[in-house]
């Protein structure tokens, strides 16, 4: 049986650093009873502090899993660990096996559940509408939610424009508490976008030495709020752009009827097929209770880029795993924009993996940097855009990181750890890194040798969880 | 570096800003701040333009000392490219991921050893958490620094805390070259000087005499205590010398050296003054022999390093005892045979009936030497219980034992399964005593394997908290290839959670101690 779920992809669906740490301890046989798989699905019964072993299961199509323990984590650490243990191809669960009667009950169970929403999707999408009226209820939203907006960023663009009448040098504590108390106003004017950006640009009046850094963001976020009460005469992928970093979510649904029927386009919004690489992910936890998953893939047929971005509230359900490094065969759809980066996936499957790394794309620095430049020209608001450098030394530059390429240095946002790892990859050498760039630090996601030489390495990859320096 | 409209923002704005930058962008920026609204809005929607222009320009890092550290160590990669045998079995990752995650002195050393041993490498990743590791545990670095291998001793170079593992003096030199004593750490240093002292020790003392005025105490107390090795007749006048040192440390460390040398002046004095303390009882017919101490100190004593004055902290006794017993323990433990005729044996039944029994017992393990192994296993047998406190109980026992050969020590653990329900307090000791890369005698871990199951089947381990964490940290310890008698222990009668935690902890460390050994490497 093929290694299909990888060791990255299950660090990838942790919630949180602890739940991974505890499986991690668990990862080993003598935790469990009973264990087993098939093409379906893993289980296994894991001793825990009870009297009864906890029976744990994954169904293996969606990496989704139940577990009989109390806790509220999900995954729970013992789906976590059953799943590193299923990436190690650990006998019992590297043979097929036939499931015992409670995963067959489970597994029937969602499988009765998916077929009844199916049923039910279908039985909507066969329900005679009224387009007009549908159009007409849409509408009567949007304008009841710009209202709100426009409220709400009439009242920042004041506050800001106040700021800078007053004059930065006295902007203290108190400030910033008033600040965050903007920000959280703007959720409720439905602009949660304008909050984060608002709270971002906080951050950096810690110390004076990024000060100017966040009269900067300030300038930003002002500038959108200046957009979002000009928005009837902005073009529509600069309302789209706009809409983005406000924070307005597009329904999915929404976007494929759109895109499906063609009317996409002038928005920006459109699908693409490619064979896609995925070229690093990252998670990162906001406010401890919302978490961010960003898989950047790249089609090596068009040579676009997708970000696919999830959300997750109190570590509960990421959605499937993205293998790193994994190839996926399929359309992805673009969110509307000016810059087609965020896009959602129509159909990808995975298509290969393997402990030797694909090919990467051979992209000359200059033209890397030429099309980040043209990404953040074209839209401010982008909160990072990928960059892939080739030709880059690891080094350590004081007490910051740096990655050195021949004609620049680039400054790492990355713990000291990781940094360490990456060194030990690179033994030196120049490497081809993939990377964030925010417009001031690269956050790093893997690195490969161009060589031939280092293959037996593989890929220097992993899913940095708010792995800030 | 500040932009030029920093200034203004700081200050505030109430008027129109003066225009900042050149070309398309000083006219866009121009656009802005001339627009008919109020100067700190026009002023603020500049700044947020201006930090688009700076975002579409990509602005890296001015490339600064591009070429300084960028070359990598070529010869050795080469090499690390040709000879490096890597872990890459996904199996074999797992579980030392598992082991380094754990952090616990002996199963990191087990498995650096067993990476060593089998001349093989721990893959990239874990190369960075293992010198970490190493900079807190110098006893972990022997094994480590051939588990990282080339790759991990070249990173090791770029990084100061991690200088122990570090290739440059370590590869250039083999291990006589004298560049170890003048440029080496204070490790490398101590490792030459020790080598030294076995094969050519009036050499070592003639360096160490040479460089003393330039050591510091700390330094000076290392190579002192390294004079034991190969200690002789020839090293008198040097230690002689040092009985003028400015650290009591070192004073004291000396006089035990001289104490120990056969027929030094210094040794013969201190037997002469221990003499008429140990006398023959006068009326009896049967030959005994009574032991007293000194009422006062002699003159001459406090030169010889003799401390006069009783510390606070001592539990020795008395101001009496005290200084019987730094007699006691200057004095070499065949001296008492001689002077007395006594058997080793006799002697411990002798002192236990004596009241100065404190001052000669802790004289005597002070004075024993790794040599006296027949004095150490009667020392040993002398529990002492109700001589010395818990404290001084233990750390006496544990000096002793560290002293005895590995082969020896291991014919003590037979001791143990008496204390597998009872006494934790000895159990812990022969925990601390085993070193790192030692483990128990096959049998006797097969032994105790079964009985640890044995035992938590009759619910002998409730309550016994710091009993089941001493059988935690032997779990470290059993011979692995005993680890396969393990068995779960059935349901236990009382069984909590704690219990249950407690077991499942267990059996993780001989589950993955036993992964270890089916890695394939």
């Amino acid at each position: 049986m093929a290694a299909m779920v990888t060791r990255e992809q299950v660090i990838a669906l942790a919630p949180d650093s602890a739940s991974l740490k505890s499986a991690n301890g668990l990862a080993s046989l003598g935790k469990w009873g009973s264990m087993g798989a098939d093409v379906q699905a893993v289980w296994g019964e894991c001793k825990g502090s009870g009297a009864r072993p906890y029976q744990t299961q994954v169904d293996l199509s969606e990496l989704t899993s139940r577990c009989s323990c109390p806790s509220r984590k999900f995954p729970c650490k013992h789906a976590l660990a059953l799943l590193l243990l299923y990436a190690q191809q650990v006998e019992p669960l590297a043979t097929t096996g036939s499931a015992p009667q409670w995963v067959q009950e489970w597994l029937a169970a969602r499988k009765e559940r998916a077929a009844k929403k199916e049923e039910r999707v279908a039985a909507k999408a066969a329900a005679p509408v009224d387009p007009k009226k549908q159009a007409q209820q849409l509408a009567k939203r949007q304008n009841a939610r710009w209202k709100n907006i426009e409220s709400g960023a009439q009242e920042l663009s004041r506050w800001i424009t106040d700021h800078f009448q007053r004059g930065f040098a006295t902007f203290d504590q108190a400030q910033q508490k008033e600040g965050r108390g903007m920000a959280a106003r703007m959720v409720d004017a439905q602009a949660p976008g304008l909050g984060r950006l608002l709270s971002d640009a906080l951050e950096l009046f810690d110390g004076v030495s990024q000060q100017q850094q966040g009269m900067e963001k300030l300038g930003l976020v002002q500038l959108l709020a200046s957009a979002a009460l000009r928005k009837d005469a902005l073009s529509p992928k600069r309302l789209a752009d706009v809409q983005t970093a406000l924070g307005w979510n597009w329904e999915k649904e929404d976007l494929l009827g759109q895109v499906q029927a063609g009317q996409g386009a002038d928005m920006g919004a459109y699908s693409l097929k490619d064979r896609w690489l995925v070229l690093g992910q990252c998670i990162e936890v906001r406010d401890s209770r919302l978490t961010e998953r960003r898989v950047w893939l790249y089609g090596l047929q068009s040579g676009q880029y997708a970000l696919l971005l999830d959300f997750a509230f109190q570590g509960k359900g990421l959605g499937s795993a993205w293998a790193s490094q994994g190839c996926y065969e399929g359309t992805v759809v673009y969110y509307p924009g000016s810059v087609p980066l965020r896009a959602l996936s129509l159909d990808l499957t995975l298509v290969e993996f393997s402990d030797e790394p694909v090919k990467w794309p051979h992209i000359p620095l200059p033209q890397a940097v030429d099309s980040v430049a043209q990404r953040f020209a074209q839209n401010p608001w982008l909160m990072q855009v990928p960059l892939l450098l080739e030709g880059v030394i690891i080094r350590k530059g004081g007490e910051t990181w740096l990655a050195h390429s021949a004609e620049a240095v680039f400054e790492l946002t990355i713990k000291d750890l990781s940094a360490w790892q990456l060194m030990a990859y690179s033994a030196g050498r120049p490497l081809a890194l993939f990377a964030e760039w925010n417009g001031r630090y690269l956050n790093p996601l893997a690195a490969s040798h161009l060589d031939e030489g280092f293959k037996s390495l593989g890929v220097w990859s992993y899913v940095s969880q708010g792995d800030k320096a | 570096m500040k932009a030029p409209w920093v200034k203004d923002a700081l200050l505030g704005v109430h008027k129109p800003a003066v225009v900042w930058g050149e070309g398309a962008i000083g006219q866009a920026l121009q656009r802005i701040v001339a627009q008919p609204i109020e100067p700190a809005l026009a002023f603020s929607q500049a700044v947020g333009a201006w930090e688009a222009c700076r975002l579409a320009a990509v602005t890296p890092l001015v490339a600064v000392d591009v070429k300084s550290g960028l070359a990598p160590d070529g010869d050795a990669l080469a090499q690390f490219k040709a000879v490096e045998n890597v872990v890459n079995d996904a199996q074999a990752r797992h579980v030392l991921t598992q082991v380094l995650l754990r952090n616990h002195a002996a199963l990191n050393y087990e498995a650096f050893d067993l990476l060593a041993r089998n001349d093989v490498h721990l893959p990239y990743d874990l190369v960075p958490l293992a010198l970490e590791l190493g900079q807190r545990s110098v006893a972990l670095r022997e094994p480590l620094i051939k588990a990282v291998g080339l790759l991990g001793r070249w990173l090791a170079g770029l990084n100061p805390e991690w200088q122990y593992a570090a290739s440059s003096i370590r590869e250039a030199l083999d291990d006589d070259d004298e560049r170890l004593w003048n440029e080496g750490s204070l490790a490398q240093r101590e490792a030459f000087f020790k080598r030294c002292r076995q094969n050519q020790p009036q050499r070592a003392a003639e360096m160490f005499e040479a460089e003393v005025k330039n050591l510091s105490a700390k330094e000076r107390l290392v190579f002192v205590s390294l004079m034991s090795v190969g200690l002789a007749l020839e090293d008198e006048p040097l230690l002689n010398t040092l009985l003028s040192d400015r650290s009591k440390e070192v004073r004291a460390q000396v006089c035990m050296l001289l104490a120990h040398i056969p027929g030094s002046a210094y040794s013969e004095q201190v037997c002469s003054w221990l003499a008429p303390l140990v006398s023959q009882a006068k009326g009896t017919q049967k030959k005994t022999w009574e032991c007293s101490a000194p009422a006062r100190a002699d003159e001459a004593w406090a030169k010889a390093g003799i401390e006069v004055k009783m510390p606070t902290y001592t539990d020795i006794g008395g101001e009496r005892a005290w200084l019987l017993y730094q007699l006691v323990r200057l004095v070499p433990l065949s001296w008492w045979h001689q002077h007395t005729g006594m058997s080793v044996d006799e002697l411990i039944a002798w002192a236990q009936k004596s009241d100065w029994s404190k001052a000669l017992i802790q004289g005597w393990s002070e004075s024993a030497t790794a040599q006296d192994t027949q004095w150490i296993c009667a020392l040993l047998s002398f529990t002492g219980k109700r001589v010395f406190n818990e404290y001084a109980y233990q750390q006496r026992v544990l000096a002793l034992m560290e002293m005895l050969p590995v082969e020896a020590r291991r014919s003590l653990w037979a001791q143990l399964p008496k204390a597998i329900s009872a006494d934790e307090r000895s159990l812990q000791m022969y925990i601390e005593i085993c070193p790192l890369g030692d483990y128990l005698p096959e049998d006797f871990s097969r032994m105790l394997l079964l009985a640890i199951s044995h035992h938590y089947e009759k619910g002998k381990f409730k309550d016994q908290y710091r009993l089941r964490e001493s059988y935690r940290e032997l779990a470290y310890l059993f011979a692995p290839q005993s680890l396969q008698v393990w068995r779960t222990p059935a349901c236990s009668v009382n069984e909590s959670d704690s219990l249950r935690e407690w077991l499942n902890d267990f059996e993780q460390i001989i589950e993955i101690r036993k992964q270890l050994y089916a890695m394939k490497l």
